[in-house]
This record gives structure tokens, sequence and C-alpha cells, in this order.
């Protein structure tokens, strides 16, 4: 009996370890996969491009939202953007300014030009609707992946395309999911399927994106993207389309007391 | 017995034969009939929904549709948190309410917590424009944040009598539910269970808790409906052994009554399975009907054949006899009562439609049963000749019969001179059906719900959805404008408790984007002004706290929400018509709206069912008058009775509005349905005094007291067992049952009475005419030769 215990003790501890070496390996492999989809879509330094987002209800109809989008790369943290909204018509002339951080919450600042003034929207809940989209302020850009925790948790052939699902926890406390699954294309290294889980760990929104290559092949960058909410039947197709890398956009425009200038 | 002497001899021959010869058939193929038929149980459904009390194509249906549609779903479940030191905001109670709200946000099928911590407070400071919940970390905050915290709930028009009471000493959790399936076994009660566990998990020694809200009440409708069949109906099936074997001595005769009576309610509820029907609480009181209704057939044919075997007939001969004679009579009193039950098909819920068509397939059961596997049954059965000797009980009513006779006139003026008396009282019934009110005070739902009304927010309500006639129009200055008066108006109603709307929102927008300053809690200067405070706003609010359940997606319409005290159907009517007038008069077409809730719905229900009311009746009145025609086959007998079978329900009625004062929907049915049962104890009487006259050359009067002694018995036991019965339903939970039973009984108990004394009268006043004074004195009765209780020939 001792003589088997004694035996069998090692065994599980090794097993163990190899186990916990396994996870070590996969969670270093989900690390590379994320960072191989930053680099892939990152280094486009600026841009200027018009965002279409449609809002479908569940019975079908449906809303249009425009925005111009200008956005700049930043060296040491992520980007910064700034959306002026061209329709509807009621709040045209408003304007965003986003500060996609690497490593900390957001900062938003928005211009209501009937208030003529800017305001910061000091929240660290990130977890509201984008423009009544059913795109949250925590699903954009790809600031986010940098803001989760990554485990590669199985690999699949789906839709007939080989991906690594990576299972992503967000670090912030506000957020609005308990897990995410992103689908990352081995082929490609872009996401192919993000599916978001809510705090009931129940799926929540299916997020198909879709990319296309800019300034000679060097960069991906979105030109479509089906947000859809499973559980309230309404979906959200946003379309990015002119991208201009050649827009000048003066730097110092970028920031909260200036943005309100760009149209 | 009507036409039973008069049926053709060759048809019951044949009949008979038939039965003979099948028997065992006959018994055991029925016996499997009833048993696939009751499989249809199986797929019987259990709905508490509130909204299957109405039509599809109700228009205040669809105008909550449209709010659903729009807005959100309305099925809520609403946490009612009362500490005991009468203050909500402290350390403990605000933690509590906080754990509360992250198991309400986990909890199965929760699509929105509204609360007062993780109530979305928007501040100012500068240029910062800060968004977040009102308590976050209650358990570490010092007393003068409690006391921020406090005064900024007890200011804001948006949490006070929804969330908080006025005086701080109750708080709410609103959870906004969306059952996708609309099940009622695997959902609601799914949810429930859910927040009751969450509940134990986080002891509260010093909190009462009180759970409520629609989908609370949905729940109590499945519930009550289910208590009510397993209570109930074991109940009823103690009474009918007790009463049945107590009226005839015969384990044999109790024993196949009750299977006849069992076996009626199972097929008929197998049937309603089959045909979809779903149950709902008031279904449930129809399995008790029919056994109270059913009873009777099996009794009269049993003791028929007693009858026939004591007279020393052989058991196939009395078997034989007991089909003979009951036959038509039988097929008779079904049909009123079948037509009585049918009448409920006029009526606007459906509910109460399936609730008369179940009956009515019982009642049709009952007979088939008797008249067909009842007497093949006895056939089969080793009748033994001690059966014969059998003493039923029996009650003597001569005296009724010798009292009639001497005072007929006395009692018709009696009669009239009460009913003059008496029938005003119908007018003190007060229309209610306020669905608060559907359940008795012994369920802690409505004492949840008796609470939460007392002391934070009503359950009543009136929505709108209020158009702005373009995407983006809530917004604009002449929208708000006008919604704020209308809200106004309203709030200058009385039993007004709370106006909710998107003003409320853009003006708190207003003060604070203007520094917190109180003289900026007014409407915005211009449109776009409005709506790009609802584009930062929007922006700010964290995910499943959105305005999607005020203001529709393209902002082309607002939800505006009133909710009042508890009052009665009749002040909810004048002030929703005065509403819609309102809206009418002042505001733009774009806005008028059909004010519409639960609470409406029902109240548009209930002058239905007035209508109802008089149509059932009329056409059940119509029904018994041919029944009666025919059964008496004479036109002005079957006229002249038509009296006492209409004057019990009005009399009832004109004690309960004495008694009771308010009238629901379910007492409306009764005075339809409770025609067709009245009906047989006049039948039985007429056509027996008609016999006894014809055959035995008898004065009116002699014959009167003939007929009393021996139809008296049976007509009072049949009666009592119905009585009886229906009482049984008062004990129901669910008031529209109780009611509906307390009513019925009340109905049938007079009923017996006027057919013991308005009845005879009413004959010897056509015998005998007003004038004529000579009356001799009736024969002293024969001495009662011991017939048992339930014969009926």
């Amino acid at each position: 009996m001792n003589k088997m215990l004694a035996a069998l003790v090692p065994a599980v501890l090794l097993a163990a370890a190899a186990q916990a070496q396994s996870y070590e390996n996969s969670d270093a492999r989900a690390k590379e996969i994320i960072g191989h989809v930053l680099k892939n879509t990152t280094g486009y330094d600026h841009y200027a491009v018009d965002m279409q987002m449609q809002l479908i209800l569940e019975n079908g109809k449906s809303f249009q939202r425009q925005i111009r989008q200008y956005v700049v790369e930043q060296p040491d943290d992520f980007e910064r953007t700034v959306g002026v909204f061209k329709t509807p018509a009621d709040v045209k002339g408003s304007k965003i300014l986003m500060y996609a951080h690497a490593d900390r919450p957001d900062d938003q600042w928005l211009f209501l030009p009937a208030l003529n003034r800017p305001k910061r929207i000091a929240n660290e809940n990130k977890s509201g609707a984008f423009f009544g989209s059913e795109i949250a302020f925590e699903d954009l850009g790809n600031a986010k992946l940098k803001k989760m925790e990554h485990h590669l948790v199985r690999e699949e052939t789906y839709k007939g395309r080989n991906y690594y699902v990576l299972k992503s926890t967000p670090a912030s406390k506000y957020t609005s999911y308990s897990f995410i699954e992103i689908y990352i294309d081995k082929a490609t290294y872009l996401d192919g399927e993000v599916r978001y889980f809510d705090k009931k760990e129940k799926l929540y929104k299916v997020d198909v994106p879709q990319y296309r290559q800019f300034k000679k092949n060097t960069i991906w960058l979105p030109v479509r993207q089906d947000m859809k909410n499973v559980q309230n039947g309404r979906t959200t197709v946003t379309t990015w389309t002119n991208y201009d890398f050649t827009y000048q956009i003066d730097p110092s425009y970028l920031a909260p007391e200036k943005f309100m200038k760009m149209e | 017995m009507p036409a039973s002497s008069a049926a053709p001899r060759a048809f019951f021959d044949a009949y008979f034969e038939f039965l003979r010869k099948w028997r065992h058939l006959i018994v055991w193929g029925m016996l499997l009939l009833v048993v696939a038929l009751t499989s249809g149980v199986r797929l019987l459904r259990i709905n508490g929904d509130l909204n299957v009390y109405f039509d599809k194509d109700n228009p205040q249906m669809q105008g909550l549709e449209h709010i659903h549609r729009e807005y959100e779903k309305t099925d809520n479940l609403l946490v009612v948190v009362a500490p005991r030191n009468g203050n909500v905001f402290t350390r403990q109670t605000l933690d509590f309410i906080e754990q509360l709200v992250a198991e309400a946000q986990r909890a199965p099928f929760v699509a929105r917590v509204d609360a007062l911590t993780s109530y979305q407070h928007v501040s100012s400071s500068g240029d910062d424009l800060t968004v977040r919940s009102l308590v976050e970390n209650a358990r570490t905050m010092s007393p003068a944040e409690l006391a921020r915290v406090r005064r900024i709930a007890l200011a804001d028009s948006m949490l006070l009598k929804r969330l908080v009471s006025p005086s701080g000493h109750v708080a709410g959790l609103f959870l906004t539910a969306n059952f996708p399936k609309k099940d009622f076994i695997s959902e609601g009660p799914t949810l429930i269970k859910f927040m009751q566990e969450a509940l134990a998990r986080h002891p509260h020694p010093d909190i009462d808790v009180h759970l409520t809200g629609t989908v609370m009440v949905d729940n109590a409708f499945a519930e009550s409906g289910a208590q009510d069949m397993a209570t109930l109906i074991p109940l009823m099936i103690l009474v009918i052994t007790a009463l049945v074997y107590y009226f005839s001595r015969s384990w044999i005769s109790t024993l196949t009554s009750l299977a006849i009576v069992l076996l009626s309610a199972a097929v008929s509820m197998g049937i309603i399975g089959y045909m979809g029907m779903e149950v709902t609480a008031s279904l449930t009181s129809g399995p008790v009907m029919i056994m109270t209704i059913v009873i009777a057939d099996g009794i009269h044919v049993f003791t028929s054949v007693i009858l026939a075997m004591k007279r020393g007939l052989g058991k196939e001969e009395a078997v034989r006899e007991a089909v003979r004679l009951n036959m038509v009579p039988l097929f008779l009193t079904t049909l009123t009562t079948v037509l009585g039950y049918l009448t409920m098909n006029l009526s606007d819920s459906p509910p109460f439609r399936d609730l008369g068509n179940l009956v009515s397939i019982g009642a049709a059961v009952g007979w088939v049963l008797s008249i067909l596997w009842l007497p093949a049954l006895l056939l089969v059965l080793p009748l033994r000749e001690q059966m014969a000797r059998t003493q039923a009980k029996v009650f003597n009513f001569d005296f009724v019969g010798v009292f009639v006779t001497r005072n007929w006139r006395r009692i018709l003026v009696v009669t009239a001179l009460t009913s003059a008396l008496m029938l005003p009282f119908i007018t003190r019934n007060k229309l209610n059906d306020m669905f608060l009110d559907f359940f008795s005070d012994s369920l802690p739902v409505k004492q949840a719900t008796t609470f939460t009304v007392n002391n934070l927010t009503g359950i009543y309500s009136i929505e709108y959805s209020l158009g702005a006639g373009r995407a983006g129009g809530v917004t604009s200055q002449a929208y708000l404008r006008k919604t704020e008066e209308f809200a106004k108006w309203f709030r200058q109603q009385p039993h007004v408790i709370q106006v909710s709307s998107v003003v409320d929102v853009v003006k708190t927008l207003n003060k604070t984007m203007h520094g917190d300053s109180a003289s900026y809690y007014r409407l915005p200067a211009t449109d776009a002004l409005g709506a790009q405070y609802l584009l930062a706003y929007e922006m700010s609010l964290p995910q499943g706290q959105n305005l999607t359940n005020q203001i529709n997606i393209d902002k082309s319409s607002s939800r505006f929400r009133v909710v009042f005290q508890n009052m009665y159907t009749e002040d909810l009517r004048k002030i929703e018509l005065a509403a819609n007038q309102w809206l009418r008069d002042h505001a733009p077409a774009t806005m008028y709206f059909d004010g519409t809730s639960t609470s409406v719905m029902f109240r548009y229900l209930s002058e239905k069912n007035i209508r109802f009311l008089i149509e059932g009746f009329s056409l059940g009145i119509l029904t018994i008058v041919i029944c009666l025609m025919l059964a008496t086959r004479s036109f002005r007998l079957g006229l002249i009775t038509l009296l006492p079978n209409v004057l019990p329900s009005l009399i009832a009625f004109s004690i309960w509005g004495l008694l009771v004062g308010k009238v629901g929907m379910a007492v409306a049915f009764v005075t339809s349905f409770t025609l067709g049962i009245v009906v047989d104890n006049t039948i039985h009487f007429i056509t027996k005094y008609k016999r006894i006259r014809r055959e035995q050359d008898l004065t009116p009067e002699e014959a009167t007291v003939e007929t009393f002694r021996v139809a008296g018995s049976s007509m009072f036991v049949s009666t009592l067992i119905l009585v009886v019965g229906f009482l049984v339903l008062v004990l129901s939970p669910f008031q529209l049952n109780s009611h509906m039973g307390m009513l019925s009984a009340l109905t049938l108990a007079l009923s017996l009475f006027y057919d013991f004394l308005l009845t005879p009268s009413l004959v010897l006043l056509l015998e005998r005419g007003l004038r004529q004074r000579a009356t001799p004195a009736p024969r002293a009765a024969p001495a009662p030769d011991a017939k048992p209780a339930m014969a009926t020939t």
C-alpha cells in the first residue's frame, strides 16, 4: 500500500507539473499570437476614414449613423481618434476624442456644438454602448487586446478555416463580459470571429470582422464588422470606406482643447 | 319525468338490448377510451400570464405589445428592502442592496436591474461629466458620504416612489425580465427561486424583504391554480363521498357515483389537453364544477335501479327501468347546463371561454358515462338482493306542500314585496377588476404587494408611447414641452403616485451640464441641445443601464408612465378617458396614444363583461324558456316558471351588493351558468306535478302536496350537493374562483327556496286564477312510503 502510494505521489506531482508547464506554454503562446495580431494591425501611422454604422433591429428596421474618423498612432501608447458625427441630423457636428491607452482605461471627451464646450466623460466604466449600437466602448479598436488576459484554449477548424481559440478576460472590473473567445486565423493572424459572453457566462454578442490590406500590403485594417447581439437579436454592421493615409492631421488637434476644430 | 312515459318504448328496448349484449365491451372499451382521452392531460400547460385574459386583437393589448417592442418587456420582479431601523441609508442596508444587485445581474432571464445603488447618477465638476453608480462599496462609506447619497436620492424624481420611499425607509430593486418562451413552469419560477436562494445567501437579520411585481403575480396565478387542483379536488372527493354515502347509505352507490364524477373531470381535462387549451387559474375551478354538476346524474340512475329492485324487479329489469326513466330527463338537464356554460363563449376573455367549454364537455361526458357506462357496469357488477333493502336517507317535505297550498297568494305578495325591496341593492355592486383583488389576503404575494403599495410604489399604471413624428423628435422643444404639460396634468389627478417621462432625464442633464445649478432644472433652450445631452448621457451609461427602456432607437417616440395607488376600476376609467381626451385636445396628432397597461386592459375587460352579463343572461333566459316550454309542454307554464329561475340570480346579486359590493368579471358569469343548473329543479317539479295531475285525478292543491312528497327530497338533496360543491370553491386563494363559488352557492340555495315556494304558487295561480277563492283544504298527505332521497320518478 505504502509502496504504491510512494510510487503514485511523484507520478501525480509530475503530471501536475507537466500540466502547469503546458498551461504556461499555452499562455505564452497566446501572448505570442496576440502580439502577432497587434503587429499585423498597427504601423499605419495615421489615416482618415468614413465610418458608417447600420443599426438593424430584431424586426428588420434599420438606422444609419455616420462618423468621419481621424486616427493617429501613438508610438509610446496606442492611438488617438477624433470622430466627427455626420448623421443623424440632431447630433451632427458633435465630436468625440478618444485616447486608446495600452495599459489603462481609455479617455474620452465629447464636444457638443449646442453647448459649445468639450466635456470629459470621466467614467471608468466602458461597458456602455457606442452611439446606440451593439458595440460597447470597451469593444472599440485593438487596444482592448492589451488589457486582457489571454489563454489559448484550443485549436479549431471552423467554416473551413483553421483557428487558434483564445479565452480572454478583460482586466477592468467594470466590464460586462465574463470572458471573450477570440478566433484567430492561423493563416493571417487576424481575428475572424469574437464571441462575447456576459456575466452569466451566456453567449451575448458575436462579432465577425473583415480586414483588408493597405499601404502596400504592410497592414491590415477593418473594412467591415458585423456585431450581432444574440440576446436581443439586434445587429450593428459597421463599414469603413475611403481610407486616406495621405490626409494630413496636425497632432496638436488631437487634444481636449482643440479637437472640436476638426471637421 | 318529462316525456319519459311518452318516449318510444321500442327505442329504449333496442338501446337496452345493445347495452346488455355488449356490456363487457362497453365497460372495458369505455374505460380504455377514458384512459386514452385522459392521457391528453399530459399536453396541458399551466399559464399564469395575466395577459391570457385578453384577446390578441384587443387594442390596448396591441398598444402594450407596441410598448414592449419599442422599449422593453414589462415582466418585472420588484424586491422591496425594508430595514427594521427605518433607514435604508446605512452601510449595512446599502451593502445588502449592492450584493442583491450583483446577484440579480447574474439571475436567469434578467435583462436589466434598476436599484438605488446602481442608479446612474450624473454629476459634473468643471468640464468633467461623470456618470456613475450612486453607491459603490457601501461597506466603506463614511457618514458624510451616506448623508450625501441620501440627499441626492431623496431629491431625484427618477428614484423617488420608485426605487426609494420619500422618507427613505424602504428601497426597491426593479428587475426587468425577458422570458423568451413565456413558459411559466421553466422561466418565472426559475428566476424567483434564484432570487430566493440569493436572499438566503446574504443573511439579513435586521432587514425585511418582500418580493412582488408581475413575475410574482403571474407565478401566484399559476401557483394558486395548482394549489386549487391539489387541495380543492381531494376536498371535493371527500365531500362527495360523505354526502352521497350519507344520503344513499350504499357503498356501491357512493363508489360508482364517485367513479363517474372523477372520470368526467379527468376525461374533460384530457380532451381540453388535446384541444390545446392552457390551464389558467380560472380554469382550475372547472374540475370542481364538473364534479358538482355530474354527481347528480350517476345518483339518479343508481337510485332508480335500487327503487326498481325494491319493487321486486330483477337486476336486469331494474337497470332497463333506470335507463328508460332517466335517459330523457338527464339529457334535458344536461342540455340546459351545457347551454348555460356555453354562453360563456360570449366572453371577451379566453380563460372564461375555456372554462365554459371545459365544464360543458365535462357535463356531456358525465351524461354519456351515466347512461352508457354506468348501466353496463351495473349489469356486470354482482348486485346482491340486499341492495334492494338499502335504506336511503329521506326528507319529508309534505309540510312545505301543505304550507304552499294554504298560503300561495301570500307567498306571491311577499315575493313581490321582498323582490321590490331587494332588487335595488343590485346597483350597490361596484365593478372592480383590479388584479391585486384577485388574490385573497392569505397569499404571500398579496401581502408583499400590499406592503409595497403602502410603502414604496403602486402596481397599477398607465403607459403611453408618445410619438414625436420624426426620428430624433423626442428632444424637440415642442415635444418636450407638451410631454411636460401632460405630466403636470397627470400629477394633479387623484390616486397618482408617480409620473415618469423623458422630461425628467433631459431636465436633470440640463442642470448637470450647467454646473448642477438648480435653476437649470428645466427644459434645454434649443432642440439640438436636448439631443446632444442625450448623446453625451448615452455615451456615458454603462451596459444594461441605457435609455432604451424610455426612448426608442431612432428617438421618434418616448415612453410615458404613470403609477397609481390602489383604486377601483371606475376611478381608473375616469382618469384614463380624461387623459386620452387631454392628449386629443392639447397634443399634436402624432403624440396621440391610447393609454394602456395590464390594469387598463382589465378595466376594458370588466366593461365588456357587463355587456356579457346582459347578453349571456338574455341568451340563458331564452334557452331555459324554450327548455321549460318543451318540458312542460305548455307555453304559459313555461313562461311563468321563468320567474323562479331568474329571481335567484337577481336576488343573489342584490344580497351580494348589500354584503360585498364589489363585482369582478368572474361573478358576471355566475348568472348565466347557474341558470342552466337552477332550471333543473323547476323541470323536475313541473313535470312531476303534471303527471300526477294527469294520472292520479287530484286537485291542483292535492297534486302539489303529492309532488312535494315524491320530488321534494330529491330536489333538496341535489341542490344541497350543488351548494356544497360550489362552496368548496370558496376555499380557493384565487378570489375569482372563490367569489364565483360563493355567488353560485348563494344563487342555487335561493333557487331551492324559490322552487319550493314560488314555483308551486305560480302553478296554483295559473290553475286557480287570482280571483277564485274557493280553495278546498288539501287532503292529508298519504303516508310517505320512504322513497329514497335521490328518486327522481
